[in-house]
């Protein structure tokens, strides 16, 4: 089948079109595997010259400036970690993308206020975490306005049905948390973050971070014990031990 | 540190492991150009002005970074509406319909569509060139009113419906790949999938099924009659080789068709009725819920008592393979060994072709070792699943719980060997530290 696509605008290559793309499957995936192809044959006639990834402090001179430069290498040198926090503070959401994009708003909005060009890692890893507070919180109030549906299921591909099961369930019983309990959980149980680095991420200080882990926890397992998937599992870890 | 804590920490690492780090490089492809056209359409505008106009450029942007989303170029939106309470909707939103009923969705030009109980749809694209409307799971009832100028399409799985003017309904089971489509008034083009390329277009009081799994597809009249006349152009209309092929798969097709007549037909209600008066032997009383909307509601223990009031072994041989997983599933939350074990029995036996046959074995060896500790029963299920699917998707696992299972039945020795063949394949993998512990032993 073919198909007409938008093929964005590349601020490298330049300018934006309109293709024909062979689809044999479909509108969904298929589409993603072509498309993907179709941007790698643009890119053969662009000679892309060696270039290292700009300091922290280039970052932020190139951002204030909005230089598209300096935004790639924020991108380079920070994506994939924001990508990765994003990612287990929701859980393979629906929306991650979303969200990955309003933590790059927010960081392009507040760049000119960072006095430290040198903590631009952390001052990142505060604003993401941040946006997913933002985001869970706006979510409890749209869950009673508008009928959503629930998030495709999205897992690693080598995760079974079971896998994807306890890992839906696991942030089902997350989402019924207090956003920043559901925070400080996910920081210091799945990303293994010290109680230390909990507070300096989530922005709390030391006692709260502690007050909030606790509650957490509790809260935690009282509703894991609830859930028949989370509560097997639970129990396959103490039998393991 | 206290063994509470030790606990979380390690099913924190389960779901890190499980989750990954992150999207597909494609997606990040998306999410880093929607960056790059955040600052581009950022920078002839003033400093104090930054936060409005990236919001701005985000609203522009956000088909960049849904990433995985196809672009109709910048068109006059078409609004449409959602719920009875007529929600606003947006491109992108997911609308799903709960178990209480049905959920409309009104567009401007007096199109509607109506999602039935449980169904789940995103809108991708909704202006006056196309409506992109994608069927995630359940079923969708469309009533297009045809202006000349807007492309209908909805896209289920691997297939696409393109509307020629009508009013239709799409079905779609994305666990057994099998797509319903039933025509009222007009017609409309099915394609992807394993369908030709010119795809298979379906008329008034038709309905087309195709089954992504078997490759089959089949036609029949909403009546419920097979359309046998139609046997050749269906064999000309998915994508086999040979003329024997071709012929093998109208075979199919008849088959498929016998297969769909157990599925509620979505366009005729009175058929659905028939079907649920067909089963009435194993229909609950009116007054109590069904074990069906128990399970639904996480009861597990009172939908497991339920099934059993409505007659255990009529429902195993009734039920169709999803209802029978559902139940599956639901006696083993309650941890009824028994009632979860006679239902996965009877997915192997009653779908043996279907994957869930086979992700039945890997269940059933889950089963013996943790609800029944008969490791012995085990090994011999998670072994079966191995043999018919020795790089499925539940490969790993079978085989690190097969590891388990020999140890706990004191067949070292197969235990051992077990453990070097995970090494050897899932190093790294979530069963490599028992792997290691039983090779030291």
């Amino acid at each position: 089948m073919k198909q007409k696509i938008f093929i964005p605008a590349d601020p490298f290559i330049g300018g934006c079109g309109t293709a024909v793309i062979e689809c044999t499957r479909g509108a969904t995936s298929g589409d993603h595997i072509n498309m993907k192809e179709h941007v790698k044959n643009r890119r053969k006639d662009v000679v892309q010259l060696p270039r290292t990834v700009s300091s922290p402090a280039e970052i932020v001179k190139g951002l204030i400036n909005k230089d598209p430069r300096a935004a790639a290498d924020l991108y380079e040198r920070y994506g994939a970690k924001i990508n990765s926090k994003v990612w287990r503070l929701l859980g393979a959401d629906s929306e991650h993308d979303d969200v990955v994009h309003q933590v790059f708003i927010h960081v392009l909005a507040g760049i000119g206020k960072l006095k430290k060009p040198d903590s631009l890692e952390d001052w990142i890893y505060g604003v993401t975490v941040n946006t997913v507070r933002r985001e869970i919180r706006r979510r409890k109030y749209r869950r009673i306005l508008v009928p959503m549906a629930e998030p495709p299921e999205i897992t690693r591909k080598d995760s079974g049905p079971d896998g994807k099961m306890f890992a839906n369930q696991f942030y089902e019983v997350l989402r019924t948390l207090k956003p920043d309990d559901h925070i400080v959980f996910v920081l210091r149980f799945v990303e293994g973050r010290s109680l230390g680095e909990v507070a300096a991420i989530g922005g709390y200080s030391l006692s709260t971070a502690k007050r909030r882990l606790a509650r957490a926890k509790k809260e935690f397992a009282k509703r894991a014990a609830k859930n028949p998937v989370l509560a097997s599992v639970i129990e396959e870890i103490k039998n393991a031990r | 540190m206290p063994d509470d804590m030790k606990n979380l920490e390690r099913m924190g690492e389960r779901v890190a492991q499980k989750l990954g780090d992150g999207p597909s490089e494609l997606r990040r492809e998306a999410q880093k150009r929607a960056l790059l056209s955040l600052v581009a359409a950022s920078k002839p505008e003033g400093e104090g002005r930054i936060l409005p106009n990236l919001m701005v450029a985000a609203a522009v942007l956000l088909v960049f970074a849904l990433g995985a989303m196809l672009l109709y170029g910048q068109e006059t939106p078409l609004k449409f509406w959602v719920g009875e309470q007529e929600t606003v909707g947006s491109e992108g939103s997911w609308v799903k319909a709960s178990n209480d009923g049905v959920v409309p969705i009104r567009f401007d030009n007096g199109s509607r569509f109506e999602l039935d109980t449980r169904t789940a749809v995103r809108v991708l694209a909704s202006n006056m060139e196309t409506v992109k409307v994608d069927l995630s799971k359940g079923l969708l009832h469309a009533d297009i009113k045809k202006n000349g100028e807007t492309n209908w399409i909805i896209s289920a799985g691997p297939y696409q419906v393109t509307v020629l003017g009508t009013a239709f309904s799409v079905d779609w089971d994305s666990d057994s790949s099998i797509l319903g489509v039933s025509v009222d008034r007009g017609k409309v083009l099915v394609r992807g999938g394993h369908l030709s390329e010119h795809g298979i277009s379906v008329q008034a009081g038709k309905r087309l099924v195709a089954d992504g799994d078997k490759g089959s597809v089949a036609m029949e009249s909403i009546s419920g009659d097979s359309d046998t006349a139609n046997d050749q152009e269906l064999a000309s209309a998915t994508d086999t080789g040979s003329p024997q092929d071709r012929q093998g798969t109208t075979d199919e097709g008849v088959a498929a068709l016998e297969v769909d007549r157990s599925i509620p037909t979505p366009a005729k209600e009175g058929s659905r009725i028939a079907v649920k008066k067909s089963s009435s032997t194993v229909t609950p009383a009116e007054d109590s819920p069904s074990w069906k909307d128990l399970s639904d509601a996480r009861e597990f223990a009172a939908a497991v008592a339920a099934a059993r009031r409505q007659g255990l072994d009529e429902l195993l041989t009734t039920l169709d393979v999803n209802d029978l997983w559902v139940l599956a599933n639901a006696a083993r939350y309650a941890r009824d060994a028994n009632v979860s074990e006679r239902a996965l029995l009877a997915v192997r036996e009653r779908f043996a072709s279907s994957k869930r046959a086979s992700t039945a074995a890997f269940m059933l060896g889950r089963l013996k070792l943790d609800l029944e500790g008969n490791p012995t029963a085990a090994t011999a299920w998670f072994e079966t699943y191995l043999t018919e699917k020795p790089s499925g998707p539940l490969a790993e696992e079978a085989l690190g719980r097969l590891i388990d299972a020999c140890d706990k039945a004191g067949r070292k020795t197969e235990s051992a060997r077990n453990a070097e063949i995970y090494l050897s394949r899932y190093d790294g993998g979530l069963f490599t530290k028992l792997a290691r512990s039983i090779l030291r032993k």
